[in-house]
């Protein structure tokens, strides 16, 4: 009932927000694991923002991430066109 | 997720509370089953009644057929009779089966409801349904099995010609308890906080 009513809400708002997460892992050498230990976030939400299955994220986890990535917000995530 | 408290119960203490609400409602339910068939393999019953005020507190009360007794136990007196048609001895019990189903109900749905406290997810989109039953469980052993076990009283008391205007006994249809009342709104409040935590807990959902 859940899921339905997820997709139900997917439906109504969809987004096109990507996750660039694996890219950026993969070009510091890093592993997921090793990022959760660093955020201070779990590998099963890390998880779910880098398989494009979030639905929101907090300043702070994005904060954390772009330190530890040496990156901004707009390297981890993009809008992709809507054609 | 942060938590700044640690939990009220530990996980060891939640699992032995769950396994006792499942004790307890196979329990009630073995209760609820047997005692019915119990009750039509002996020849009478007994019920709760109500001495009128004029009547002797030796208890020998006046007009009561051959083998009936009026029983004092524990605040409350007791009508116990030899002999009663089938129908009747299942009413007797009646009110002690519809209890025993409640708390096996409300103990099943506890249960649950810790089940999923214990997994990490309170807000179950299920917990407010069990607390519902709960709710209703309460109102029903609390009561409906009082009323259920006047209307077994006053049928009794039919049955053996005692309800005359100067019979011993006062009839009691509706004896109200304020407790199971408020134990219910606390339980149907406990269930909207549940709901509105789900629907909580469901925006949160996928949030990182």
């Amino acid at each position: 009932m859940r899921a339905a009513a997820r997709a139900a809400d997917t439906e109504e708002r969809p987004h096109r927000v990507r996750c660039h997460l694996e890219d950026l892992l993969e070009t510091r050498g890093m592993t997921l694991t090793d990022l959760a230990d660093r955020v201070g976030v779990s590998v099963v939400n890390l998880s779910v923002l880098k398989n494009d299955r979030a639905r929101a994220v907090r300043f702070s986890t994005l904060t954390a991430i772009c330190d530890v990535l040496d990156c901004q917000p707009g390297d981890v995530f993009s809008v992709t066109s809507g054609t | 997720m942060t938590t700044t408290s640690r939990p009220l119960l530990s996980r060891r203490s939640t699992n032995l509370a769950i396994w006792c609400l499942l004790a307890l409602a196979a329990g009630a339910l073995i209760v609820a089953v047997v005692l019915p068939l119990h009750r039509l393999t002996v020849p009478g019953g007994s019920v709760p009644v109500t001495l009128t005020p004029d009547v002797d507190q030796t208890f020998d009360v006046p007009g009561l057929p051959r083998g009936a007794s009026v029983i004092p136990a524990d605040g409350v007196t007791t009508l116990d009779v030899f002999s009663l048609p089938a129908g009747l001895r299942l009413l007797t019990v009646a009110p002690t089966v519809l209890g025993a189903l409640a708390v096996a109900a409300a103990g099943w749905w506890l249960a649950g409801v810790l089940r999923t406290v214990s997994a990490g997810r309170p807000f179950d989109a299920r917990n407010p349904a069990r607390l519902r039953g709960v709710a209703a469980a309460v109102l029903a052993g609390g009561v409906v099995a009082p009323v259920v076990g006047n209307v077994a009283s006053t049928a009794v008391l039919a049955h053996l010609d005692l309800t005359g205007p100067d019979g011993p006994f006062t009839l009691v249809l509706l004896e109200l308890s304020l407790a199971p009342l408020l134990f219910t709104l606390v339980v149907l409040a406990a269930a909207e906080a549940f709901r509105r935590g789900a629907a909580l807990a469901d925006d949160a959902d996928g949030l990182v």
